[in-house]
């Protein structure tokens, strides 16, 4: 199936003061997925989203909305297009209800009806006409994404959309971007230093550092780019010693001794689950007692991140 | 309605959710009632705190005193006696501060005529003191011009006009309290300027044709309102020194309206609100930077010089508001003062044709060329804003150049430098510039209105540039 492009980057390259922030970025944000935009802190993604948005201007490369050249066509192009980028910050002096009436008023055809719904979709019908002054950071975020929503926008881009929800929150906002997406066919960009929360809501993830994109792909393939080639057991057994040297002697199998007197055990992850009942077995067969067995999780998802993004956020650069 | 409209609309919101706002316009208000509740106060009475018998008596007492003092000399002997005699008279005829003799000083001409040998006036004037008799006054002083001027006959048709005409008219001659002896001695030094113009030309003199128009015209309206009865003419109040006559107390001959001065003066109120302007100019962007709104703002798809237009234009309109706030309050308080005058039109003559006129419409011109100062600053203070995002900077610097701007170009006149001529602040005042009276001799009212508009174009080019290619 073809897939409909909504966002296209080119050999995007910004450079602020002396120094470059982008380095030749290029990808494609589709229709009906939610594209996952990772990387540690200062990496550029909140340059590289503040350039589709138009707040700053490249010095090289082209970025196309809807088919819209955004340099050439900037008004058709941010029709298209909501945003929230790094903080929501509003009139304070407004109500949240009147801050969204000046959005609506900057772009056609959003009603009060609309207003109602998007205020109804992020929850906060109740406090709606509170003085943004008294809101808390996850509220204003809220109330960004309303902003961001109502004119139906081809492209959503939020930056670290999650900052300042509660877990309630997070699991809401989550289940609203997959609905516009997956169910209204929308564009979503999350960007975000959380892999755990891309892993949850993204279908395809570009990983950037050092303003480099690293690589573009399905949330799935990057899950099993991180499965480790070997899984690690952990065994209580009552001879640590002995079962050490047993299990040396089985094919493909690693056996050490933990500190605490617990036995370590390493397979080929691909074959983990006969591999492990044959070392059972013979455990049990030489007369060692086996009481508990669990898998080391050794190679998180995190852990992943940090090796393609190189330094992990160390130092900022 | 149109995009650009929307965006006016929410700029104007904006503002009106703020006190900032709300605050100013209340004190304009305020300001402009109290304000003209003061240009429009008649005379202060004196009567208040010092009795017009006790001020006789301390007169008499300090000049005696003096008399008593040794090494005085003749002259002043006679000064200081001729100060007790005529207190001393006033003190006997009873006088009030509001009395017509006393405005005449009719005791001071009675004594310094005795003083000077001439007792037959002497007697006279203290015959009309005595009896209050406005009659005897007039037949004096229709006896005196007679004889003063026996040998210029049009001069003495002048003087023995206006004795008539107050005579057949019964009319006090007091200019405090009878306005139409006010106007009809405005009149006769007109006719007596027209005369000596006219004589000058004949002559061959240094005559001035401006002056002798002045007059004819000045000799017409008199005679018009004498005509149709009008006490008070609009149009004088908007001569420019009423107020200097209201706040000093200074004479003038002519009577003017209380309303139209508390009018006329409103325009003064307008610098107030020129700060106000400045200060929201000031902040209007920079406030969208302080307060990270400015990401919202721009991220929508409308082009960044209409939001910039949209807020530039949102200033003028609220400027434009302030200064209906003013012209409204101050109509409102005036009006409780004396609503009378409301609706008199302004008289005015051009070679001694009579042309009425509506006040209203010299208010509305003051105001526009008022108003034009505010367009600049405002200006200023927005490019300013749009270019360093601080909005405390954009206020401070533009009203520091409103206050100096003046003083510099003046003292850069005062010290020789001619090309201060060009400088912005030389060439707002246009009613000065109009009417020839600027701080540079000779400046153009077509070369001011370049220089300023060229001045508007860079600042608005600079807020555009700083704006629309700014990165946030």
């Amino acid at each position: 199936m073809e897939k409909e492009v909504v966002l296209r980057i080119e050999h995007l390259s910004k450079i602020l003061g002396n120094r470059k922030i982008l380095h030749d970025i290029s990808f494609e944000a589709y229709a009906g997925e939610v594209f996952g935009f990772l990387g540690p802190n200062g990496a550029g993604k909140t340059t590289t989203i503040k350039l589709i948005a138009g707040l700053l201007l490249p010095e090289e490369g082209e970025i196309t909305v809807c088919g819209y050249d955004l340099r050439c066509e900037f008004e058709k192009a941010l029709e298209g297009v909501g945003a929230i980028v790094e903080n929501p910050e509003f009139y304070s002096y407004m109500s949240g209800l009147e801050n969204l009436r000046q959005y609506a008023a900057m772009r056609d055809g959003v009603t009060e009806l609309r207003i109602r719904e998007v205020v109804h979709l992020v929850g906060l019908e109740n406090r709606i006409r509170d003085k943004v002054a008294k809101y808390s950071l996850g509220m204003r975020q809220r109330l960004g994404v309303a902003q961001a929503l109502m004119h139906h926008p081809k492209l959503l881009i939020l930056d670290e959309p999650t900052n300042g929800l509660d877990p309630a929150g997070i699991k809401a906002l989550r289940d609203i971007l997959k609905h516009l997406a997956h169910e209204e066919g929308v564009a979503v960009m999350v960007s975000s230093h959380l892999m755990s929360e891309m892993e949850l809501m993204c279908d395809r993830v570009g990983v950037i550092s050092e303003g480099r994109l690293q690589s573009v792909q399905p949330i799935e393939a990057l899950v099993a780019a991180t499965a480790p080639e070997y899984a690690e057991f952990v065994l209580g057994v009552d001879n640590a010693e002995r079962a050490e040297a047993l299990l040396q002697t089985l094919m493909d199998v690693q056996a050490s001794r933990g500190e605490d007197g617990a036995l370590c055990v390493t397979v080929p992850s691909g074959r983990s689950d006969s591999l492990m009942a044959v070392v059972n077995r013979t455990l049990i067969l030489n007369g060692i007692s086996v009481s508990t067995v669990s898998k080391k999780e050794n190679r998180r998802l995190e852990d992943v991140f940090i090796e393609m993004t190189h330094k992990g956020g160390d130092q900022i650069e | 309605m149109s995009k650009f409209l929307r965006l006016i609309r929410n700029e104007w919101k904006k503002e009106f959710h703020k006190k900032t706002l709300w605050v100013m316009l209340i004190v304009l208000a305020l300001f402009a009632a109290l304000f003209a509740a003061l240009a429009s106060m008649e005379e202060t009475s004196y009567d208040y705190y010092y009795s017009f018998e006790e001020m006789c008596e301390d007169e008499i007492a300090w000049n005696e005193e003096m008399l008593n003092d040794s090494g005085v000399s003749t002259e002043e002997l006679d000064f200081y006696r001729i100060n007790v005699e005529c207190n001393r008279i006033m003190l006997e005829a009873e006088m009030d501060w509001n009395d017509w003799r006393y405005t005449l000083d009719l005791a001071r001409l009675a004594v310094e005529a005795k003083y000077d040998g001439d007792t037959d006036t002497y007697e006279v004037l203290c015959r009309v003191i005595a009896d209050n008799d406005v009659d005897g006054y007039y037949a004096w002083q229709m006896r005196t011009y007679e004889s003063v001027y026996a040998n210029d006959v049009a001069r003495l048709r002048i003087y023995t006009d206006v004795v008539q005409y107050c005579i057949d008219n019964g009319l006090v001659p007091d200019p405090n309290t009878e306005p139409r002896y006010a106007l009809i001695l405005d009149m006769t030094e007109n006719r007596e300027t027209v005369l000596e113009q006219e004589r000058l030309k004949e002559n061959g003199g240094a005559w001035s044709a401006s002056k002798l128009e002045t007059a004819q015209n000045a000799v017409a309206i008199a005679a018009y309102q004498l005509e149709n009865g009008v006490d008070v003419n609009p149009a004088d109040s908007f001569d420019g020194d009423v107020l200097d006559g209201i706040l000093y107390g200074e004479f003038t001959i002519k009577k003017t309206s209380s309303y139209w001065d508390a009018m006329a003066e409103s325009v003064s109120m307008l610098s107030l609100v020129s700060v106000f302007v400045i200060v929201l100019a000031g902040s209007t962007v920079a406030n969208e930077f302080s307060a990270g709104t400015i990401k919202f703002l721009l991220i929508t798809p409308v082009r960044r010089w209409k939001i910039l237009m949209s807020k530039y234009a949102t200033m003028l309109l609220i400027g434009v508001m302030m200064c209906v706030v003013v012209w409204v309050m101050t109509m409102l308080s005036a009006l409780m003062l004396g609503a009378g005058e409301a609706f008199l039109p302004a008289i005015f003559a051009e070679n001694g044709e009579i042309r009425l006129t509506s006040p209203y419409l010299l208010l509305l011109g003051n105001y526009l060329l008022a108003m034009l100062e505010i367009v600049v600053m405002a200006t200023l203070a927005f490019a300013i804003s749009a270019l360093v995002r601080k909005s405390s900077a954009a206020v401070g610097i533009t009203v520091a150049a409103d206050l100096m701007g003046s003083a510099l170009s003046l003292v850069l006149m005062s010290l020789g430098f001619d090309w201060g001529r060009y400088l912005l602040f030389s060439n707002l005042d246009f009613v000065a510039i109009a009417n020839g009276t600027s701080i540079y001799p000779h400046q153009s009212l077509v070369g001011a209105i370049v220089i300023v508009v060229l001045h508007m174009a860079v600042f608005l080019l600079t807020a555009y540039d700083a704006f629309v290619r700014r990165e946030v």
